[in-house]
């Protein structure tokens, strides 16, 4: 009894610390709202995407792999920029507005990174570009790296205008570019499962 | 043969510190959510506990806006926004629920955060991409955090709101 007495306030008094709710405690003044959010937004922006596709370079050295878990490991060091959305479809974080021919806005990532998976596939990567500007962007600097157009054939998935072209560089010995623009870059996979209705320029490297 | 069953049952010393526990820790629970309402109903606030965190103010400040809204225990809800640089604030009250997927909706777009108001005008229809859990003190720079986006899961861009200490 001489314990109990003195140990009943002091119970009492841990259950009302115990009572108080962390979520309640973790709230902001409105006043320092603007303080706190600008102090977040600053912490995840070491995370957040900066930018929407692939570079030369790096579709170079992606020639290089032969199989999906090479490419995997390839794009982990880049997971900041792009996710790895299902099995072989890799898309950038960031999304952006694409617009279809017919005017329609489609908010969406401005690059993929597609590898057929699928049983008996040949082996197909390919970097689908979303905006006319990007793939410009991305053909000037494999242009600066040497690439220049040798030859076009067509192409199975109907290009704009039914043609793949080929380009190849010396300083690039047995790797080829590959473009296309079309509205059929891969058939029923992944964002392209329905209708496409805006231009895509398919950038494929592959070495001999 | 039952009689002597109960008997052992009763005697046992584990049985009874087992109940000793249970009847503590429920009746900490009973207490706490009896001191909870109370102070709710006192202090016109949300006490948060386990898996109620979407309740209680939330505030978002931007250089032209500031929307600040309430969802109370009720299921009501005021939505309050101040459009700079005019500083009339725009008060909504309405209901709220969410709707989680079931059936053949995708769950990519499920929990979603619906509000309507009274007028009958839906002021949020956002899925919630992220809510700060209960016991998680060391995240988000010590704030509580939701983010809602106006489409799915796979939307990356969304309205970031905090929990505010200011009643709405």
């Amino acid at each position: 009894m001489k314990i109990i007495r003195p140990a009943l306030p002091v119970c009492f008094i841990c259950i009302l610390f115990a009572c108080s709710s962390p979520s309640n405690r973790r709230a902001v003044s409105t006043d320092e709202l603007e303080k706190v959010q600008a102090a977040d937004s600053a912490a995840q922006q070491q995370y957040a995407a900066t930018r929407d596709a692939l570079s030369a370079t790096e579709l170079i050295e992606l020639a290089d792999c032969a199989d999906l878990s090479c490419v995997q490991l390839y794009m982990k060091d880049r997971d900041n920029d792009f996710v790895h959305a299902r099995k072989g479809e890799f898309a950038a974080l960031h999304r952006s507005i694409v617009t279809d021919t017919a005017g329609n806005e489609f908010v969406m990532p401005l690059s993929t990174l597609y590898a057929d998976v699928n049983p008996q596939a040949s082996w197909r990567l390919a970097h689908t570009l979303h905006r006319k500007q990007t793939g410009d962007r991305l053909l000037g600097e494999f242009q600066q790296l040497g690439f220049a157009f040798v030859d076009s054939g067509y192409f199975i998935g109907g290009g704009l205008k039914g043609r793949q072209a080929r380009f190849s560089s010396p300083e690039y010995p047995g790797k080829n570019l590959y473009i296309t623009a079309t509205y059929h870059p891969w058939y029923m996979k992944g964002l392209y499962n329905n209708k496409v209705t805006w231009p895509c320029y398919v950038f494929e490297v592959y070495k001999d | 043969m039952f009689r002597l069953i109960i008997t052992h049952l009763f005697t046992s010393r584990y049985l009874l510190g087992a109940l000793l526990i249970l009847t503590i820790g429920g009746g900490y629970l009973g207490f706490r959510n009896w001191l909870d309402r109370r102070t709710e109903k006192k202090q016109n606030t949300e006490i948060i506990r386990e898996g109620e965190e979407i309740l209680g103010s939330w505030g978002q400040k931007s250089a032209s806006s500031l929307i600040r809204f309430r969802l109370r225990r009720d299921g009501t809800f005021t939505y309050k926004m101040v459009q700079y640089p005019v500083s009339d604030t725009v008060t909504i009250n309405g209901r709220y629920g969410i709707s989680s997927a079931n059936g053949h909706v995708k769950t990519s777009d499920y929990p979603r955060l619906i509000a309507v108001s009274d007028n009958g005008d839906t002021i949020i229809n956002h899925f919630i991409a992220y809510l700060t859990p209960y016991d998680a003190a060391a995240l988000d720079q010590g704030y509580d955090k939701m983010i809602l986006n106006a489409g799915g899961r796979l939307d990356t861009a969304g309205l970031v709101f905090y929990r505010i200490k200011d009643i709405q």
